[in-house]
């Protein structure tokens, strides 16, 4: 039987759904929704000679179990890799099953009875197993096994002394598993049957309501609507056991039966209705990144990725690969569960390594492609956090390096004007005291004589200081003959034997010169006045777009670019041409400062 | 010392007002005779044509770009008037303007610190050497090369009396000249000379301005 095979291979229909090719993900629920309206359909066709009255009980049975097939079509369009879909599957096919006691068949008849409320088993995995598909309890997991064990188990127990002829059935086929009729030993088997199953049915109430209360974010959201499902089932039986108690009339009890059953249509129902509202809205994901477009405040990111996951309690932790562990914001440890009902995603950078981990709300796991745009997300905000930073520091860097120049330039002009002021300005202020008093001297020629040369002396001396300080400033010789000839000069006036063992002669735009001109300045005093070196090594070529220079001295070394020695301002001024400044001085080994200026292109020289 | 006798008739080109009058003053007072003044190159260019004066006394940096207008003007000159000499007055103490000035010429130029004309006999000194076809090189300049420092300096092997004569050597000075400033025999400096040029291995040459030049060239490399 056709039916039968369906029901019987959830595995085949597993199969079916795990393979990506999109053929099989249609074809499944189409199979499944002809199967469900067929099963229904024969179940009416069959059924309604036979049935019991009242006859719309039958109608009633059918509609409840094309609810079931009806939600798990939706599930399965929904999410098609979650097991509650293939769950609600079974519930469905399996409430039509017993449907085969109509069988004049004994084979038939026999198996639909010990089919008899086998759906239960599949509905309680649900209520467990809800809204993810897997359960999160080994309690859980053993209640799910035992049902499925024991509700078939029962039926046998029951079926091996229950002879229907005896029970008053009349033309109804013999039941091939009879050992015995024995009326009563089936009714004590029914009576433990019912005991049993009722001990689990109030195990998987008390989890589900556990589950329920413990329940947050989109897992309570799921579970909300399942709860209020189950709500009409027990007002029903409730009605039903009190009908049945007070009043033990048939026909009461016959009306309240459709009933029960038409109750357990809020199951289906709240089902379908859990899965969809715990559903991930898909325009949160896309408000998320909209939101992670602009630079999102630090420490904000984890708020955004909650409210795209719809769970407030999202933690976020980072990858320290240095002690290889995940921390919180905060910097605190943190655990990452493989099971229960907090769930990991793992954020890999783009080069796979670990990024940083998400723990969320085990329901978000249905819905796998919306964790991983939100991971996706996470992951680009990360990666962007992590530029803004490198960003930042850069900014950082340039503003303490616009400081340092702003403060550079002060000292200079602080120093200049020392200069000035003690060497030239102190000089002619001399001069200007000493040609009064040649003027308001008496005649005596050698007097005057002796008065002009010491004037004409200090004015020596006031030149020779204003034009060392000129070149200190900025060499003419740079502006006018470029770079060779300027550090020619800056050799021959060095203090430690200087050699240019390379110069170009081509000119470069001048900030490229001074820069270049400036290091080699530097380093030379630098030289001077620390090192105690014996000879100085000067290289400055062009190549590759780049301008090269090498000052390399023997002296003691320990200069650092840190230090006061000058060398600081030179790393700003080159930098500032986008090139890059390098001393390597270790101590007793001499110092090398190593320049690269780029020489922008199309430049002539 | 103010037997200017034939040079006497100079050009001066400088831009500025105050310190070319001074200079001009002070060269009349010492016996020359002012015969035009210009503030930019191309002026110069043309008093010099229409005056034809014997020395041309240039500033280094003019008008327009102040850069290198003086050396360009002392080389055109050099070149469209072989008698005339002329004295490039810098206020930079850079071998290299004074070796790109002197390189090119055969003869007949100079190149002196501003700073000189508080000592009025050192420019006279200069304007005259020039105008007889000498070469003038700053003895600022020349000090600054000697004073060099070197690893291995070949100039350690001079007396100090060589390198005194060394140094006037470099500043363009003839033999003669030297002789007379050291106060010493024609001998005894062809001797001092002989030496030098032995002990910084440079050959010996007749012409005054070769001289300079290899001197100078030995000493900058």
């Amino acid at each position: 039987m056709s039916a039968d095979d369906r029901y019987e291979s959830p595995s085949g229909a597993d199969a079916l759904v795990a393979e990506p090719s999109g053929d099989g993900v249609r074809w499944v629920p189409l199979a499944v929704g002809l199967a469900g309206v067929a099963l229904g359909v024969v179940e009416l066709i069959v059924g309604i000679p036979r049935a019991e009255p009242p006859d719309h009980l039958l109608l009633v049975h059918v509609i409840v179990g094309w609810a079931f097939i009806g939600s798990a079509l939706l599930a399965l369009a929904r999410h098609p890799d979650n097991r509650v879909g293939k769950l609600l599957v079974a519930v469905g096919m399996l409430w039509f099953v017993p449907m085969l006691t109509f069988s004049e068949s004994s084979l038939v008849f026999s198996v639909g009875f010990l089919a008899e409320g086998l759906f239960w088993a599949p509905l309680a995995q649900l209520f467990l197993a809800f809204p993810s598909g897997r359960t999160d309890h080994r309690l859980d997991r053993a209640i799910v096994v035992t049902l499925y064990i024991a509700l078939p188990l029962g039926n046998l127990l029951v079926g091996l002394f229950f002879d229907p002829e005896t029970a008053g059935c009349i033309g109804c086929p013999a039941n091939v598993f009879l050992l015995s009729d024995d009326p009563a030993l089936a009714a004590s088997m029914w009576t433990v049957d019912s005991f049993v199953g009722a001990v689990l049915a109030v195990a998987v109430l008390v989890r589900f309501l556990r589950r329920w209360r413990n329940s947050t974010g989109p897992s309570r959201r799921a579970l909300q609507p399942v709860m209020w499902g189950i709500v009409p089932g027990f007002l029903a039986a409730g009605y039903f056991i009190i009908s049945t108690v007070v009043d033990t009339s048939p026909e009461l009890q016959t009306a309240a039966l459709p009933l029960v059953n038409l109750a357990l249509v809020g199951l289906p129902v709240g089902f379908v209705a859990g899965l969809f509202r715990s559903q991930l809205d898909r325009s949160l994901v896309g408000d998320l990144l909209v939101e992670l477009k602009g630079a999102i405040p630090h420490g904000r990111l984890r708020e955004a990725l909650a409210r795209a996951l719809g769970d407030p309690q999202l933690e976020l932790a980072f990858w320290l690969p240095e002690s290889g562990r995940y921390v919180d914001e905060q910097g605190r440890d943190v655990t990452v569960p493989d099971t229960g009902p907090r769930r990991a995603t793992r954020i890999r950078d783009s080069q796979r390594r670990p990024l940083a981990v998400l723990v969320h709300d085990a329901a978000a796991s249905q819905d796998e492609q919306r964790v991983e745009a939100v991971a996706s997300a996470a992951r680009l905000a990360l990666e962007n956090e992590r530029l803004h930073a490198e960003v930042r520091a850069q900014l950082e860097e340039v503003r303490a390096s616009r400081m340092r120049v702003v403060n550079a330039g002060d000292e200079a002009r602080r120093q200049l004007e020392r200069d000035l002021h003690d060497g030239a300005q102190q000089r002619l202020l001399a001069i200007s005291a000493a040609i009064e008093r040649v003027r308001t001297m008496d005649s005596t020629p050698g007097r005057h004589t002796g008065m002009l040369s010491e004037i004409a002396g200090e004015l020596k001396e006031a030149l020779v200081e204003l034009r060392d300080l000129a070149r200190g400033i900025h060499p003419s010789l740079l502006t006018d003959e470029g770079l060779g000839p300027a550090v020619e000069s800056l050799a021959r006036r060095a203090r430690v034997p200087t050699r240019i063992e390379e110069a170009p002669s081509q000119r470069f735009p001048s900030p490229v010169e001074a820069a270049a001109y400036f290091v080699v300045a530097e380093a030379l005093a630098n030289a001077a006045r620390h090192s105690g070196a014996s000879e100085v090594t000067v290289v400055i070529r062009a190549d590759e777009g780049q301008l090269r220079v090498r000052v390399r001295d023997d002296g003691a070394g320990g200069a650092s670019l840190a230090g006061g020695s000058g060398l600081g301002g030179l790393e700003d001024r080159v930098l500032s041409l986008g090139g890059s400044l390098l001393v390597d001085s270790p101590v007793g080994g001499g110092t090398v400062v190593t320049a690269a200026i780029p020489v922008p292109a199309g430049h002539d020289s | 010392m103010n037997e200017v006798s034939a040079p006497r008739r100079l050009i001066v080109a400088d831009d500025s007002t105050l310190f070319r009058r001074g200079l001009c003053l002070l060269l009349e007072q010492a016996g020359f005779e002012i015969v035009g003044e210009a503030d930019n190159a191309q002026e110069l260019m043309t008093r010099v044509r229409s005056e034809a004066p014997d020395v041309a006394i240039v500033d280094i940096k003019m008008p327009p770009t102040f850069t290198d207008e003086g050396l360009r003007a002392a080389a055109e000159l050099r070149s469209l008037y072989p008698d005339l000499g002329v004295l490039v007055l810098s206020q930079y103490l850079e071998v290299h303007y004074a070796m790109r000035l002197i390189e090119n010429q055969v003869s007949g130029v100079g190149y002196l610190l501003k700073d000189r004309v508080s000592a009025v006999d050192e420019v006279v000194d200069a304007i005259l050497r020039v105008a007889s076809g000498g070469s003038v090189v700053d003895s600022g300049v020349v000090a600054e090369l000697l004073a060099r420092r070197r690893t291995i300096n070949p100039l350690d092997r001079l007396t100090e009396r060589e390198r005194e004569v060394l140094s006037l050597m470099a500043e363009g000075r003839s033999n003669h000249a030297i002789q007379e400033r050291l106060f010493v025999s024609s001998r005894t400096v062809e001797t001092h000379v002989r030496n030098i040029l032995m002990k910084l291995g440079l050959n010996e040459t007749p012409d005054d301005h070769r001289r300079v030049l290899a001197v100078l060239a030995f000493l900058r490399s």
